[in-house]
């Protein structure tokens, strides 16, 4: 993310969830200092749910546990049943734990990403600015509703050269293990062969 | 066969962020960190009665394992304005060994005293970063011995369940 770069949120409008009223407050505060000050909030998703019948938005940021419905279900049902702008609408869940048996709906409601709590105003822009930069493709299943989940391999990222995980390949190549082949023999992988009958 | 569609689409939002005005990026997390900072004392107080209410819960014979888990959750959200991670660390592993005997039924008191008296530590207190990250090594330690417990009971039930 380049401090350099100029973003404009003050026409974009958000809708916020989250049942606990400090860290709704305070998530919305990141908002609006970012500019985005278009912000409806909601203390529950079922309330959220009958806000986005009437209204669509530009972002939408729910708390991923709550009472009654939590976040990965409000999402699950914006994708399917969130009507036909609404449901294309960018969805981070914002969660402080994730339980073992809570992880696979969380993969599954749709969600652009899931990020966990304390926010931090830098990684909160930043998933906006991923979100704006639309780069990955939307998919429709049976199964599954939302952005594409599947990350191709394109190396370290170029913050961290040397990768992020103990197997990540270094970003520099090693010398060649063999000769490279000759022309003639490259040639010849490709060279039209008269069928013998 | 399940039909899968696949399509771009461009949101509104990235158009309305590539619009004239607005501010740049630096300028933004310098504003979102003002924010967060104006919000201390009230992320603390929340941390301080987060915490009360779990040592009030822990003092009791019997209470809802969940309602420990919620105030857990309480504490990592009010840490944003922390710049250490160690208590929302702490508070996160509460959570996992929560979770894992909400799995088994079973939840030894001993730990969650445990994960409760490092996070009193953790919390308003000067150890270094050295010290803290001793006790979070430990408080996986502890997750990962209740989890090794719990399945060797669940082993122990099984094998039991066989032979009878």
């Amino acid at each position: 993310m380049q401090t350099s770069t100029k973003i404009n949120l003050e026409k974009a409008t958000a809708l916020v969830i989250d049942d606990n009223q400090q860290a709704l407050d305070l998530l919305c505060g990141v908002l609006a200092s970012f500019g985005l000050r278009e912000q409806v909030r909601c203390n529950s998703a079922l309330e959220a749910k009958e806000i986005c019948k009437r209204q669509t938005f530009d972002l939408i940021l729910t708390d991923g546990a709550m009472p009654e419905m939590d976040g990965y279900e409000f999402v699950h049902w914006l994708r399917r049943e969130g009507g036909d702008q609404g449901r294309l609408t960018p969805a981070i869940v914002i969660t402080a734990h994730t339980r073992k048996s809570h992880v696979m709906k969380a993969r599954d409601c749709g969600a652009n990403f899931i990020i966990a709590k304390p926010i931090t105003p830098t990684i909160i822009l930043q998933r906006i600015l991923w979100v704006a930069q639309a780069s990955r493709m939307f998919i429709e299943a049976d199964t599954f509703i939302g952005p594409d989940r599947r990350f191709k391999q394109l190396g370290p990222p170029a913050e961290f050269p040397d990768g992020r995980r103990k197997d990540d390949k270094p970003i520099e190549l090693g010398a060649a293990q063999e000769p490279n082949m000759s022309q003639e023999e490259l040639d010849n992988m490709i060279k039209a062969q008269k069928a013998a009958l | 066969m399940s039909v899968v569609k696949k399509y771009h689409v461009k949101p509104r939002l990235a158009t309305l962020i590539k619009q004239s005005g607005g501010m740049y990026v630096g300028e933004a997390l310098k504003r979102g960190q003002a924010v967060i900072e104006e919000h201390l004392e009230d992320c603390l107080s929340e941390i301080d009665l987060a915490m009360a209410a779990m040592e009030a819960l822990a003092a009791k014979a019997d209470y809802d394992i969940e309602e420990m888990y919620t105030a857990s959750t309480r504490v990592i959200a009010a840490c944003a304005v922390l710049s250490d991670e160690s208590l929302a660390q702490a508070a996160r592993s509460l959570c996992d060994l929560i979770d894992r005997a909400s799995e088994t039924g079973k939840i030894n008191p001993m730990s969650v005293q445990v994960h409760l008296a490092s996070m009193k530590l953790l919390h308003r207190s000067e150890a270094g970063p050295d010290e803290r990250a001793q006790i979070i090594k430990g408080l996986a330690l502890v997750v990962e011995k209740q989890e090794r417990q719990a399945q060797a009971q669940a082993e122990a039930a099984a094998a039991k369940a066989a032979k009878s």
